[in-house]
Formats: C-alpha cells, structure tokens, sequence
C-alpha cells in the first residue's frame, strides 16, 4: 500500500467511532419496540456512559478475537507467500499490530472467553508465536523454531489434555459434539498451525476467513449487544397491582418503567410499596461439562470472582403477589 | 515437524517432497480449524441447547396471577369437594397443589374447578357462577391412552399414579373374579372412561354416567348390579361406606391405568410438570407424593383386601432437559 493511498483515506478515521454508536442507538431502538417517543424517552434519560459501559463488558470478548484472527492469518501468510503477503491489506493490518498488543488481548482474551474456548486461545497464542518466531528467524532456524514450533505445542497439547481430560470424556457421555470439538481438537492441531501452508493456498486459507469474519463481525457484535440486558428489571408493587418492567428512570415524584408489553407507565412514588429486582438476565449454562469444578460457559473472570447463587425467582417477578 | 527452513520466496525453487507433505498436512489442519470454528460460532449464536426453567415458567404461566386447575368433585380420596365448605380434598388435589407449588403458586392462588369426565380433554370446567372456564391444568383421575394423547389440546404430563381397573359390587353379590362373571348383569361406568370399552367387550349390559358417585348411588339403589372403573377410584367409596354395604374385586385385568396431568395445548408447561414430578420422584427428601399416598390411598387398602388401591411409590416419568446450574444436578 502506497503512502499517498494510506493518505487518502486518512477521512475514513473519523467514521470509526460511528459503529459503537449506531449500535447504541440501535439498541435503543430495539429496547423501545421502534417506537419514536419511547425511544425519545430513552435518550433523555438513559445514560450514553451506563451504555457505553454495557458495550464494552458485552463484547470485551470481541477485541481479542478479531485482533488474533488478523494476527495469526497475517503471520501465517507472511510466512507461506511473502511474495502475496506485500500486497495483502490483511499482512499488512497484521504486521502494523505491536507484540505487546498481541499479548494484552491474550489476557483479555484470557479472562473474558468461556472455558470451553479457552483451548481455541491457547491454539491462536502458541500458532502466532511459532509463526512470528519462525518468520524472524528467517532462513537461520535454529533451536527457537524447533522449540516454538513443536517442543511448545506438545507441551501445551499435554497439559491441556490432562486438564480437561475428563471434561472431554464429559462432553462425549453428554452428546455435546459442539463442547468436544472446542476442548478436543486445538491443542491436537496446535502442532501442525505452527509453521508455513503451500504457497498456491496461502491467499485463499487466509484471506477467505479474514472476508467472512469481516462481514460476519458487525452481525455477532450486534446480536450479542441486542441481548445484553441494559435497563434492570424490577418488579413494582403499586396499590393498582403488581408492575413488572424495566426502569427507565426515578424522580422525586414519579417511577418510570417500561411494561413487558413496550408501553411506557409512569407510577406515583407514594403507590409504591415494594420494589424487587428480578434477575431476569442469569441463565443456567446449556452445557453439563465442567472441567475441575469450572463449568465450561464460565470465564476465568466469574470463576475467581466471588459471586451469588441465584436466588428462586420472587414470585412478584412473575405477575403474582 | 520436518521443515526447519523457511524458504522466503518458494516459486522459483520446488520444495523437497517431504516438505510439501508437512506444509499440505498443515493446510489441512488449517482447513479443519476454519471450518470447525465457523460451525461452532454458528451455533453458539443461534444459542441451541434446553429451555432454562425460568424460561419454561415465563413461556407456560409467564404473568398469572393464578392457577386454574380442573379436578373431580365426586370422587372421595381421590378429588371430594365438601358441599359445605367448597374445599377439595383427595389425592389428586395433593398432586395438584405439588405441581402448583412448584410452579410459584402459594394454595391461595390455586384455583380448583370442577371438571365432568367429558371435558378432561377440552380442559373445560364449571366456574362457580355456572360459566365453563378453561382451565391450565386438568388433574382428575385421567388415564394416558395413545388415543387420548392423540387429541388436539390434549398433553399428558406424567403419569402421577398407577392403578387398575376393578369392579365394585353389593356384599350380597357373588364374588367376581373378570369382567366376564358380570355377563349379561348391569353395570356401570363412567361414560367416556378407558373402563367403559373394556367392559363392553366382556359382554355386559352397560350404562355410561358422567360422574362416578351416581354410578355408585345406583348400585346402591339396586338400578346396577356392579360399577367398574379404576382401583383408586373405587377404594374411596368402598373407605367411605366403611366396607358395610360395598365389595371391592380384583378382575385380573393387566392392563395399567396410569393417570397423567392434562396441560392442554400448553407444550412448556407440559415440560414443567414433567420436570416437577421427575424432581419429585427422584428426590428422597422430597415426601410430598408419599404423604399423599399415605394419606388418602393407602389407608384405603384395609377396605379393599382383594384389590390394589394403587401401586405405592411413584410411576416413572420421562427425564426432562432444562439448563440447570452445576450445584442443581
């Protein structure tokens, strides 16, 4: 890419933060049933901090996703083809991403996958580090190749494979052929993802999973920040009956929520009795495997962080008293 | 790993065939990867796995205020109501405060209907003012058959109890030991009763009432010579007359009468009740299916020496999938 192209298209810069608030207004959106006045009501009263803040905890994950991806098929197509690797954006993109970022999001990425994709991170993290080191060292291989590209991946095929040995054996007895699969496979590959593809197919292996991830991003992004919860539930007990909605905001004199049904209800604060939130978004996880004790939908986040047995629903969250 | 080198520019200068090999065995590790991680992001976001009970309970009774149950009115040990007081009682009224108490519902927000045998299947029963309310859950002594599940808007969670067809006569009549001993003799029976077909075939003369108590009413009167229908039912009146007038009989049928909870067209909370009754069944601290047995059915027996009231432990029910948290399974 030429300096002068880079340059032209330095006003693309600008339209980067767009997306977070498209989407954000989209939520808004959504949240309102595409009504105008509620969403009105909405950006009057909900915070653009308390949603930015719900974002980026719903798609923390994200960022060392997309960011390993780009790494790993740039390093990948750097080291097959460096003939079509000068010509690739995604070589390039790859190559402008600092080692130290690439570490920063293994942590995130760390913290904030669910175990079951922990082994797929584990596979990215030792496959970028076979690649680069194996690039590096160019044509005077020596003993850190041998060591990045095989002594390592063994060594964490073995590890991972003890640890999670028995959470596989699980997912077999269980029928989870989606949680064998994430436990099972990455660290039998990790292996042979250490080193240079056929020449003939670096661009399309490579460049084909970037295009799909490209389109499929804006998409994952958007339906996992539809679901994340953004206002609480609660459940108001009035002396007209039992309101269950979100609560759009307090005053001095009022309560506004909005009702299950998408309609906006404005309470008096002195016809509230009792209010009790419910925790409508806690949901057991699908899968029965755990490795250890740690589920495999948990993040190493909610594993070390101290938490709370979900409570039985109140029955007021459900309509009664 | 047989690839030490990295050549930087492969076009021009052939690799070696081992070479080759290891780097087309990584294109297909590679291929393998890809495809597996779409797959797997595919499904992860489509979020395919069992309903968590939350979302059961939001899909079957999301925002009722209360339970709507259909139960007999007439049937003693199994569904009474006292004419007096309008309060139920009886096994089936146990089972049905379990389901509801499981399902968040205090026995204050239970209300229970009287259902004639007819509507089990509509789910239609008579409110207090006279009006037919449908109802959410029908739990009256319903025996599961394949053409009863069969029906539009009829799902039969369950079974709670497992019992048998039996024929109860006067003292004064001579003992029966099958249905084909009471050739020829009249007899009575519920009008759309799992009984009714079986008698038929045995030859008896037979008459159809749409409540239990009015067959045993007429045999008491001489308009019958025997009513037949299931073990269970047939106990309570013969506790209730304390044995003096009624003899219970043991017909040899082997056929069981298993009765289910009817929840309509209600798919979740068909799962619900199928989950509650499992939990109960599986559960040893869990006595509230024991104690109802003990209560009502089995302190029946001592009248009915020659007939079973009922098998004394609960039947099996399907295992249902619900997402449940680790500490829960």
């Amino acid at each position: 890419m030429a300096v002068g192209e880079v340059g032209d298209r330095q006003w693309l810069l600008p339209l980067l933060p767009t997306f977070p608030i498209v989407l954000l207004v989209l939520r808004l959106w959504y949240l309102s049933r595409q009504n105008v006045q509620t969403m009105l009501l909405f950006v009057q009263y909900v915070s653009p901090l308390g949603l930015l803040s719900t974002l980026v905890i719903a798609l923390l994950w994200v960022f060392p996703a997309l960011l390993l991806l780009t790494r790993v098929l740039g390093a990948l197509l750097e080291l097959s083809d460096p003939a079509a690797a000068a010509t690739s954006r995604l070589a390039a993109a790859a190559r402008r991403i600092p080692d130290w970022v690439v570490v920063v999001a293994l942590v995130i990425g760390a913290l904030t996958w669910q175990l079951r994709f922990l082994p797929l991170l584990v596979m990215v993290a030792l496959s970028i580090l076979g690649l680069v080191v194996r690039q590096r060292a160019g044509a005077a291989a020596g003993p850190s190749v041998a060591a990045t590209g095989v002594v390592l991946p063994f060594a964490a095929a073995v590890l991972l494979y003890a640890f999670l040995g028995p959470a596989i054996v699980t997912a077999l007895r269980e029928g989870e052929p989606v949680t064998f699969v994430l436990l099972a496979l990455p660290p039998l590959v990790t292996p042979l993802l250490t080193g240079p593809v056929p020449a003939w197919a670096a661009r399309p292996v490579t460049h084909w999973p970037a295009v799909v991830a490209a389109f499929a991003a804006p998409f994952l992004v958007g339906v996992v920040f539809l679901r994340a919860p953004i206002l609480p539930t609660v459940a108001v007990d009035t002396d007209d009956g039992l309101l269950v909605g979100s609560v759009i905001t307090v005053d001095d004199r009022m309560t506004t929520l909005l009702d299950a049904g998408g309609t906006v209800r404005f309470v008096l604060n002195e016809q509230i009795q009792a209010k009790v939130l419910c925790d409508t978004s806690e949901r057991p996880p699908a899968s029965r495997v755990d490795a250890h004790g740690w589920s495999v939908e948990q993040t190493a986040l909610t594993w070390i962080a101290p938490t709370r047995r979900p409570t039985p629903v109140d029955p007021r969250c459900e309509g009664r008293r | 790993m047989a690839d030490p080198i990295v050549d930087p520019d492969p076009a021009p200068v052939p690799d070696p065939p081992p070479v080759r090999r290891t780097r087309v065995a990584r294109l297909v590790a590679w291929i393998v990867v890809l495809v597996a991680v779409i797959v797997v992001a595919v499904v992860v976001v489509i979020d395919v796995g069992p309903p968590s009970e939350a979302d059961l309970r939001q899909r079957a009774i999301g925002g009722r205020a209360e339970l709507l149950i259909g139960v007999k009115d007439d049937t003693p040990g199994v569904s009474l109501r006292d004419r007096s007081t309008g309060e139920y009682a009886g096994f089936d009224i146990d089972i049905a405060y379990l389901v509801a108490g499981d399902l968040g519902f205090r026995p204050d927000q239970v209300r229970f209907l009287s259902i004639e045998t007819e509507d089990r299947a509509r789910m239609q029963a008579r409110a207090g003012d006279g009006r037919f309310v449908t109802v959410d859950l029908v739990v009256a002594s319903f025996s599961i058959t394949k053409e009863r599940a069969e029906q539009p808007g009829v799902r039969f969670a369950g079974p709670y109890l497992s019992t048998q067809q039996s024929v109860v006569t006067l003292k004064a009549h001579k003992p029966v030991s099958s249905l084909e001993d009471l050739r020829g003799e009249r007899v009575c029976t519920l009008a759309t009763s799992t009984s009714s077909e079986v008698a038929r075939s045995a030859g008896v003369t037979l008459s159809g009432k749409n409540e239990i108590s009015a067959c045993v009413t007429g045999l008491k009167a001489g308009e019958f010579d025997a009513v037949t229908t299931d073990a269970a039912i047939l106990a309570g009146f013969v506790a209730e007359d304390g044995g003096q007038t009624l003899t219970h009989h043991d017909v040899g049928l082997t056929g069981d009468e298993r009765w289910g909870v009817n929840c309509g067209d209600n798919e979740a909370l068909r799962t619900l009740v199928n989950l509650y009754l499992y939990r109960s069944a599986h559960d040893p601290t869990d006595r509230r299916w024991e104690q109802a047995y003990d209560r009502y059915l089995r302190s029946e027996q001592k009248f009915s020496p020659n007939q079973q009231v009922a098998i004394d432990h609960q039947p099996e029910v399907p295992k249902v999938d619900v997402r449940q948290w680790p500490w829960e399974r």
